[in-house]
């Protein structure tokens, strides 16, 4: 047995958590590095964009309605990418469009994630009845079309902002339940945490500081889902003029106001819908990436 | 109860309710188990795999209650303790240590956990006494802020016994604590554990499918199968004279090489049986070379002679 040869050494190698070691898996996988690239690259434009470009996105300018690109002939700098029907500054749609994205991308996903995980870890640690009726609930959920629910909703209650929202994160959670809630249920039954309950740890305790940093790795690639997911429902929540209502601006409301103009002015639907697959692409590239990276974590 | 006793197991039954081929059946883990653990003492619980063992240092450890009869810890229900009076009581230590370390958390934090759950001391009292709880199980120091992972398995298991101290309990069970150990670790365990034994003064539920590994530990023996305990007794007395033929194949299986565990002069088709199907009469009776038409009938009742108990219709003959 070679195994006594190689027996325990104490020299320890430099103190390495399990999540430093997947965050360095990550960081070299060429997926992460395009899309993290892409992702950062947009969340950059909406968050400085608006403060490089300060024309405002909802000032129309009708002596320059229609305006064509920069790099058409008759282009200019005033409007670099052009101007829409009513004159308004392209450049800067596309900018608070990219922070309308990301707004909602992210809040959906922060509140669809709370609701499902609390769903998920309540209904896989605790069991029995409770995991029978956070099935019941998940089950419901499941069938109820997205789309159609999300267009009911808001044709009833408006578009605004914080509906879209609450209404895109009251519809998205399923995924983390069920994932949070499988997950919760393999680790329940792992001796560290029948220790934690001998140890006589409270059940906040055990599901905050025991459980919960064990399910980072599958929330996030969870997260990344929703976060694409999300990012499609708004742009065609927007298009079908059930979203972002104008003034404001969104990618998906873009491309429905410039629907008209597909044969005269295709730019005008290419300028947010090249942005919007982009970052679409780039989540699931991170996403993917993620899941790679945490899926090699083992047993450790 | 005995004036001594501090474990009571009386009339133990569990049953699981499990779904075999999609039809649900009751699963009796444990037949009316009766046992007391006394202060201060070592009992071992041997058998093989799937008697019940674990399910018993469950009950034990009141983290499951009893489908029917009573465990009680110092005269009060093992399940009617609040959460720290029972862990100041009695702690576990697990077979598996790859399973019962938290993967997320560091060394320091885990072997601190018990204090920190308590409320116990401040934050440089608990380090303190994480040092001390780490030089008494022998880990350096510097592997405090190492994670699970980057520890080896009898590493691991030393921390599983520093969490397990560090809240000074009087009771530890210890669910097969070697046996997912190299070869070369196991011994190096089982000494820390008599070592600790006698600083602390601990009561020791010691669990093992190898008597061989209780030999030297354990002050009393109680010899499990199917459920049941088939024969109890003083190690001494266990070791020179069985009553029960199981306890004596055991015994026999100590002396054969690692590679064949497996009960050497058992009739040769019979396996361990299924909970779920227990044979009639004497549970043991398809592998006991002494099996007659009464063992294929009636469960023999345990009985007794002095500290000894066991359950058998044709007993070894104790020698004159
Ligand atoms: N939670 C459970 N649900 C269903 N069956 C169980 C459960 N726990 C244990 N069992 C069954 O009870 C029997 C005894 O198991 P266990 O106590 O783990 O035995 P041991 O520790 O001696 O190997 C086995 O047949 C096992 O399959
Ligand atoms: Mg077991």
């Amino acid at each position: 047995m070679s195994v006594t040869a190689a027996m325990p050494t104490d020299v320890p190698r430099a103190p390495q958590s399990p999540g430093a070691v997947a965050l360095r898996r990550l960081l070299r996988h060429g997926n992460f590095r395009i899309g993290g690239t892409i992702l950062g690259l947009i969340i950059l434009a909406a968050i400085v964009g608006p403060w490089l470009w300060p024309l405002d996105p909802a000032s129309q300018d009708l002596g320059h309605r229609l305006a064509v690109p920069v790099w058409s002939a008759k282009g200019t700098w005033l409007h670099p990418f052009g101007t829409d029907q009513l004159g308004r500054d392209y450049l800067a749609r596309l900018l608070q469009g990219a922070r309308v994205s990301l707004t909602i991308g992210f809040l959906t996903v922060l509140l669809s994630g709370v609701i499902g995980t609390g769903l998920g870890v309540a209904a896989g640690y605790f069991g029995g009845r409770i995991d029978v009726a956070i099935n019941f609930l998940i089950t419901i959920r499941l069938t109820l079309p997205v789309v159609l629910v999300a267009l009911v909703v808001v044709a009833v209650y408006g578009g605004s902002l914080p509906t879209l929202i609450v209404v895109i994160g009251l519809l998205l959670w399923d995924r983390f339940a069920v994932v949070t809630r499988s997950a919760t249920q393999q680790l329940a039954s792992r001796d560290f945490i029948i220790s934690a309950q001998a140890i006589g740890s409270s059940i906040p305790r055990i599901l905050f500081v025991e459980l919960l940093p064990n399910l980072i790795g599958p929330l996030v690639v969870v997260a990344t889902i929703e976060l694409a997911h999300a990012v499609l429902l708004e742009a065609a929540l927007s298009f079908l003029g059930l979203g972002v209502k104008p003034p404001l601006s969104s990618w998906g409301l873009m491309v429905a106001e410039a629907k008209n103009q597909l044969l005269f002015r295709p730019w005008m639907i290419a300028i947010p819908g090249t942005p919007l697959v982009a970052l679409v692409l780039a989540i699931n590239l991170v996403g993917d990436a993620i899941r790679d990276a945490v899926a090699a974590d083992g047993r450790a | 109860m005995k004036p001594d006793a501090l474990i009571t197991v009386e009339g133990a039954t569990k049953d699981y309710i499990v779904h075999a081929e999609g039809v649900r059946a009751t699963l009796r883990a444990l037949r009316g188990i009766d046992l007391t653990v006394r202060r201060g003492e070592v009992l071992a619980i041997v058998g093989e795999s799937g008697c019940g063992k674990t399910t018993l240092s469950r009950l034990i450890l009141g983290i499951e209650e009893p489908s029917a009869g009573h465990v009680s810890l110092e005269g009060k229900a093992a399940t009617d303790y609040d959460r720290l009076a029972r862990a100041a009581l009695i702690q576990p230590i697990f077979q598996d240590p790859y399973s019962s370390l938290n993967p997320r958390m560091t060394i320091g934090q885990i072997i601190a956990a018990p204090l920190v759950v308590r409320g116990r001391g401040g934050r440089r009292e608990r380090h303190t006494q994480v040092m001390d709880a780490m030089r008494q199980v022998g880990l350096a120091e510097h592997l405090r802020n190492a994670y699970p992972g980057q520890l080896s398995g009898g590493q691991r298991q030393r921390v599983a016994i520093a969490r397990a101290l560090i809240g000074e309990p009087e009771i530890l069970v210890c669910d097969e604590p070697t046996s997912a150990l190299d070869v070369s670790v196991q011994s190096q365990i089982l000494n820390l554990i008599a070592e600790l034994r006698a600083r602390f003064s601990l009561t020791i539920v010691l669990i093992s499918h190898n008597l061989a590994v209780v030999h030297h530990l354990a002050d009393r023996v109680a010899v499990m199968y199917l459920g049941q305990i088939v024969e109890s007794g003083p190690t001494e007395k266990i070791f020179a004279s069985p009553r029960h033929h199981y306890t004596r194949a055991l015994l026999d299986a100590i002396l054969v090489p690692e590679a064949h565990r497996r009960l050497p002069r058992l009739t040769i088709d019979a396996e361990f049986p299924s909970p779920l199907t227990p044979p009639p009469g004497c549970a043991f009776h398809p592998r006991c070379p002494a099996a007659d038409a009464v063992c294929r009938e009636i469960d023999p009742p345990p009985v007794g002679d002095g500290d000894t108990r066991f359950r058998c219709h044709h007993p070894l003959p104790t020698p004159a």
